[in-house]
């Protein structure tokens, strides 16, 4: 027995969710979507469990996940009552509810509240930096009312809180999606082959790429490297890439001015790759090239906007470091590509960003489903 | 019964149809075979029966060889019976001594894979129809003089708005009310849909209609109590109070509506929680209300809507979809939406029916946020008691059938609409059946939607079923146009195919006036015995009465027993056929493709046609004729099938036609 | 032509109004039943006499096949339960007569059932053929 709670409609749309109430329930949605089966049956089925303030039902599902808003079902909508971008926001919903601090439901909910959460974090994130600069003007008045090292152990603190958000939502998300699982029948899926399907998806984007490949989908007649699937995992790519180089400096414990060495090569492809995703995406939310490009909220444009930014400055600053071109204003660009990396970091549980933990896991329950299933 | 003898001079024409039956069925050979039956003079070929010239060809044989009787074998009566029952009747026979044979859909097309057992059934047909024809009667339409006066029984919308236009066209009306005000459902009405005017108002400006009209009466607080007499003349008997008035009318008009279904106690909880109302009841409370919707001395903040309630029944006795239900509620949760704010509704129905314009109604619902949950008959939802609101259980179909709990502070039973109570007696005093449904039957849903059996009366409006206010409108109108047409004449003439009583034979037993319908028969003392008596202007001729009689003294004109066993025995008089082949006429050389039986213009139109496609203007000119005439002839060429369009010619301006089916011409 | 004449002879008694549009339908259609079938129409199955039917059976149809309005009459809802008061009565007649009672049928056709008339009538010629 479900209790109603017509309440719940009115909280999701503060996460975006606009139109959903016009749905009459045909199904076109599901029948169009090429990702839906057996196990997965969505938008419908999350429309309607939304406007009857089902949470915990939308909590513990993996489908959410599944969708890649590539917006057939907006398209297809009899009523218009935006299935695709519905789905976003309740993948926002459902981000802000894994994640045990409020951060994300502040983000989320309110733009200002986001602007001024982003600034702050940049200016703190600032006088971090100069901080660990000894010798520089501003750190002396600065370290007269803090020490040094309860600003570093604050840097320590923030990273950590991030890291522990990330995990808490990713033992909530395990927790909620194991109940569905074990609430029909024991799951007796092999993990190990689910988790080489999960590196299958995420290193070949093959079910992004079957919504590129419907039928009369726009992007069909479309070069590859144009396709949304393509940009995602340009994106995707780029950032390990720029991540596992930037690791394998800190190893190394030289920043190398050798441009041949394999982590500044492969910092180079990733960065290119990060370059060209962020700005295909960027031109077709502004050209609002399809449906699913047409609706964008200010915090996908921050995320994108950011890793376009990190992309361009690290670039920027791989030509200064060549040229030895030591700046005022390469100085700025190195201070503006670290805050926004480090926001992007920082802010990683609490964004839009946080769904490259939670589809992976939530694929990885799919497919243990699927074998299952497949018995 | 009179002229008995057999008839003696039958003409018989066998009909080609351009080859629709000539194809398949040995024409020319029937013809021969025909020729010599019994009292068969003429027996013709035509290519086809109901052309203008064969039509005056046949009048020229009735009165060059005195015909006394004519069988047209062709297509399906229910296409040409009227057109030749005329043609008999301009040469001068009486059109009930005529007989059509169906020999193209019952035989030609049917049978197109055997042809030669087509030619041996046609043959037997036609046999059957010249011996039904030589013991045909001649009938006269039966006469009946008619006053010009309408009795309008029921002063809702639907009669309202008959009796204006009744009234304009120049018929006494009386309306007949059984309330103390005319307007029915409608005069209690708020807001409706569509116009937004309230149903007070329209019945407002009906009334104020009514009165200007000088040749309408309206009796309220009126019944009727007894209905004699028949078409044309009809006499009700409407009981005032104490008093019985005797009204006069050509014809009957019923608008009695219909009933809300009121729900059984414990039903959803009705009577048992008094928050759970009907959906007339909850009308009236948001229309008597003004901006808070209280009810039971609370605020009301949710409402739950159970639709369906008693209708759609399977195993109860409403079966029927009163399809007017999801509408009004829909538009009721509009209202309050409006008019009230930030009430929740919640609608559990079972299939959604805001048909036509309405659905944009049920989109406006569920764009306010109304939620909708979809149960089945098999589990309806469950109302209980919650604190001092309610609780409903339900199965929502369209959330994985799960169970779903929703509270509610009142519960609208969406009922739909049942039969009068009285409709019953209203049925035993006019005779109108009563369906399944227990509404009014019409005689034909689509193609006669307002008759009903009993001649000259007429249904209109809820009475017959489950309809909006305009629906019921537009079947009371068009009741009344049909009345008119009625009315209008001093003489109304009626088919004159009913049962005949054999006085000889007849001993009333009863049993014929047992089984009629529509009481037209009663009991006469005549030659010193009770014998049986048929009231012409009522019987419909269905012939119910013949086999129930003891002693075979009912016949049904037209179907005697000497016209049926007659039939009976021409179907299985032996076929000779004179070509082992058996097949008929195919294609060249053979009478079915010539042109030798058209009319002349045909045939010169055909003639110009042989060599190359034209197009009417060049035909025209060719032929020094008006383009009109050319287009007729053409047109209804084409309509036979002799020629067929050949694409536009080359100004893009006119069609060119070319010979179809035809082989050669001979002029 | 002679194997065609073993072809049981069925004799219907269709209505105006409703069954024999509906066979007409068939025609129309070119939906093929046997040729030995002859429809007599008239307004009502329930006017059926049941010396017709005997006269018919008598004289040589093999069987008799009522095609009724069924609860779409328009005359009277009393028609379906008086036409098989006539199916009966004609049933004691044929018995009387030797004839067996499977040489008559009833079913309901309605104004647009082609099909299912030329599957009754095919059924029904098939139990008239094995009854020989």
């Amino acid at each position: 027995m479900s209790r109603i709670d017509p309440e719940f409609s009115s909280e999701i749309k503060k996460y975006g969710a606009k139109d959903f109430s016009a749905c009459f329930n045909c199904g076109n949605c599901t029948g169009v979507c090429g990702l839906t089966d057996k196990n997965a049956n969505f938008p419908r089925m999350f429309i309607r469990q939304g406007m009857l303030g089902q949470k915990e039902e939308i909590l513990q599902s993996k489908e959410l996940w599944l969708c890649y808003a590539c917006g057939d079902c907006s398209e297809t909508c009899p009523r218009q009552a935006g299935p695709g971008d519905y789905m976003a926001a309740m993948r926002r919903y459902a981000i802000a509810s894994y994640e045990p601090t409020g951060l994300t439901k502040l983000m989320f909910k309110s733009n200002p509240g986001f602007i001024v959460l982003t600034f702050f974090l940049a200016i703190l994130l600032g006088f971090f930096l100069f901080t660990l600069k000894p010798g520089h003007e501003v750190s002396r008045w600065l370290f007269s009312i803090l020490p040094y090292a309860v600003i570093h152990n604050m840097g320590l603190v923030i990273f950590s809180l991030t890291g522990l958000s990330v995990a808490w939502g990713v033992i909530a998300m395990t927790l909620k999606l194991s109940k569905t699982v074990d609430n029909n029948e024991k799951s007796k899926g092999n993990w190990w082959s689910s988790l080489l399907m999960v590196g299958n998806e995420i290193a070949t984007m093959n079910r992004y790429k079957t919504c590129d490949e419907d039928e009369d989908s726009f992007w069909k007649e479309k070069h590859w490297f144009q396709q949304p699937w393509f940009v995602h995992w340009s994106i995707m790519w780029g950032f390990i890439g720029l991540l596992v180089a930037t690791v394998l400096d800190f190893i190394l414990k030289d920043p190398a001015t050798q441009i041949w060495w394999p982590s500044r090569i492969l910092g180079t492809i990733a960065g290119l790759l990060l370059v060209y995703g962020t700005s295909l995406a960027i031109n077709y939310r502004l050209k609002k090239v399809t449906k699913a490009y047409s609706e964008t909220r200010l915090a996908d444009w921050i995320f994108l906007f950011f890793l376009w930014i990190a992309g361009i400055t690290g670039f920027w600053l791989e030509v200064s470091v060549a040229l030895n071109a030591n700046y005022l204003f390469n100085h700025i660009v190195l201070l503006i590509h670290t805050i926004i990396s480090m926001e992007l970091v920082l802010l990683f549980a609490f964004s839009k960003f946080a769904h490259a933990v939670y589809r992976p896991l939530a694929l990885f329950f799919y497919f243990r489903k699927g074998q299952e299933a497949k018995k | 019964m009179e002229n008995k003898q057999k008839k003696e001079r039958i003409g018989v024409y066998i009909c080609h149809c351009g080859g629709n039956i000539s194809d398949y069925v040995d024409v020319a050979q029937i013809k021969d075979i025909v020729k010599k039956e019994e009292g068969v003079i003429v027996s013709k070929n035509v290519m086809f029966a109901c052309a203008d010239s064969n039509q005056k060809e046949m009048i020229k044989d009735i009165e060059d060889e005195k015909l006394d009787a004519v069988v047209v074998a062709s297509c399906s009566p229910k296409l040409h019976l009227h057109t030749f029952r005329n043609v008999a009747l301009r040469g001068g026979i009486n059109p009930y001594n005529y007989t059509q044979v169906n020999i193209r859909e019952q035989c030609s097309w049917a049978h197109s894979d055997t042809p030669g057992e087509a030619t041996v059934k046609a043959a037997g047909l036609i046999r059957a129809g010249i011996k039904k024809v030589s013991f045909s009667e001649a009938l006269e339409n039966i006469e009946v003089s008619s006053t010009r006066a309408v009795v309008v029984i029921g002063g809702g919308i639907s009669g309202m708005r008959a009796a204006i236009d009744l009234a304009k066209m120049g018929n006494q009306v009386y309306l007949i009310e059984k309330e103390k005000t005319l307007g029915g459902h409608v005069a209690k009405w708020g807001e409706l849909y569509i116009t937004d005017q309230t149903g007070k108002d329209i019945i407002a400006a009906l009334i104020k209609d009514i009165k200007r009209l000088t040749n309408i009466t309206v009796f309220t607080l009126a019944t009727v109590e007894k209905v004699s007499g028949s078409i044309g003349n009809f006499i009700v008997d409407v009981k005032i109070g104490a008093e019985i008035l005797n009204l006069k009318s050509g014809a009957i008009l019923v608008t009695t509506g219909f009933d809300s279904y009121i729900p059984k106690e414990g039903e959803f909880g009705y009577q048992n929680y008094p928050s759970v109302i009907a959906l007339p009841e909850f009308r009236e409370l948001i229309d008597n209300s003004k901006e808070t919707l209280v009810y039971n001395n609370r605020k009301v903040n949710s409402i739950a809507y159970i639709y369906c309630v008693g209708m759609m029944q399977t195993k109860g006795e409403n079966k029927y979809c009163s399809r007017v239900c999801c509408t009004t509620a829909i538009h009721n949760s509009l209202i309050v939406h409006e008019k009230f704010k930030n009430i929740q509704a919640y609608h559990l129905y079972r299939d959604i029916r805001t048909y036509g314009k309405q659905e944009i109604l049920y989109e406006r619902s569920s764009k306010n946020g109304d939620i909708y949950l979809k149960y089945e008959e098999k589990n309806p939802p469950v109302v209980e008691n919650f604190g001092n609101k309610l609780l409903i259980k339900v199965k929502d179909e369209l959330t994985k059938r799960q169970d779903m709990e929703l509270e509610a502070d009142l519960v609208v039973l969406v009922t739909g609409m049942v039969p009068r109570s009285d409709s019953k007696q209203v049925s035993a005093l006019l005779k109108i059946p009563i369906g399944n449904d227990r509404f009014f039957n019409e005689i034909h849903p689509k193609l006669r939607p307002v008759e009903t059996v009993i001649n000259g009366v007429f249904i209109g409006g809820s009475c017959q079923g489950p309809k909006n206010i305009s629906e019921s409108v537009q079947s009371s109108l068009s009741a009344a146009v049909k009345i008119n047409a009625l009315t209008k004449n001093p003489t109304i003439f009626l088919e004159p195919i009913i049962a005949r009583i054999n006085f000889e034979t007849c001993v009333w037993c009863g049993k014929c006036a047992e089984v009629c319908e529509y009481d037209a028969i009663h009991p006469l003392e005549m030659y010193g015995k009770t014998i049986a008596s048929m009231n012409e202007a009522v019987c419909k001729g269905c012939g119910m009465c013949a086999p129930v009689c003891p002693v075979d003294a009912i016949d049904m004109a037209q179907y005697s027993n000497n016209e049926i066993e007659g039939m009976i025995d021409g179907f299985l008089e032996k076929v000779e056929l004179e070509t082992g082949e058996g097949t008929a006429s195919q294609g060249e050389g053979e009478e079915g493709n010539t042109m030798k039986d058209m009319p002349q213009i045909w045939r010169q139109l055909a003639a110009c046609l042989e060599k190359d496609s034209k197009t009417i203007p060049a035909l025209a000119k060719e032929l020094h004729l008006n383009p009109k005439l050319v287009t007729y002839h053409l047109m209804t060429m084409n309509k036979y099938s002799l020629v067929e369009a050949d694409g536009l010619d080359d100004s893009d301006e006119y069609y060119a036609y070319k010979l179809k089916n035809l082989h050669h011409v001979e002029n | 032509m002679e194997s065609k004449n073993t072809r049981p002879k069925i004799l219907v008694f269709s209505t105006d109004k409703i069954s024999d549009p509906g066979i007409d339908q068939a025609g129309l259609r070119k939906i093929h039943y046997s040729p030995a079938v002859y429809v007599i129409s008239l307004p009502c199955s329930s006017g059926i006499k049941p010396r017709w039917i005997l006269h018919a059976l008598k004289q040589g149809f093999d069987g008799v096949f009522i095609a009724a309005d069924g609860h779409e009459c328009s005359y009277s809802p009393k028609c379906p339960e008086l036409t098989n008061q006539i199916i009966e009565e004609s049933q004691q007649l044929m018995k009387e007569n030797g004839i067996s009672p499977k040489r008559i049928r009833m079913a309901a056709i309605c104004s647009v059932c082609a099909e299912p008339f030329a599957s009754h009538m095919a059924n029904f010629t098939k139990i008239l053929a094995e009854l020989e």
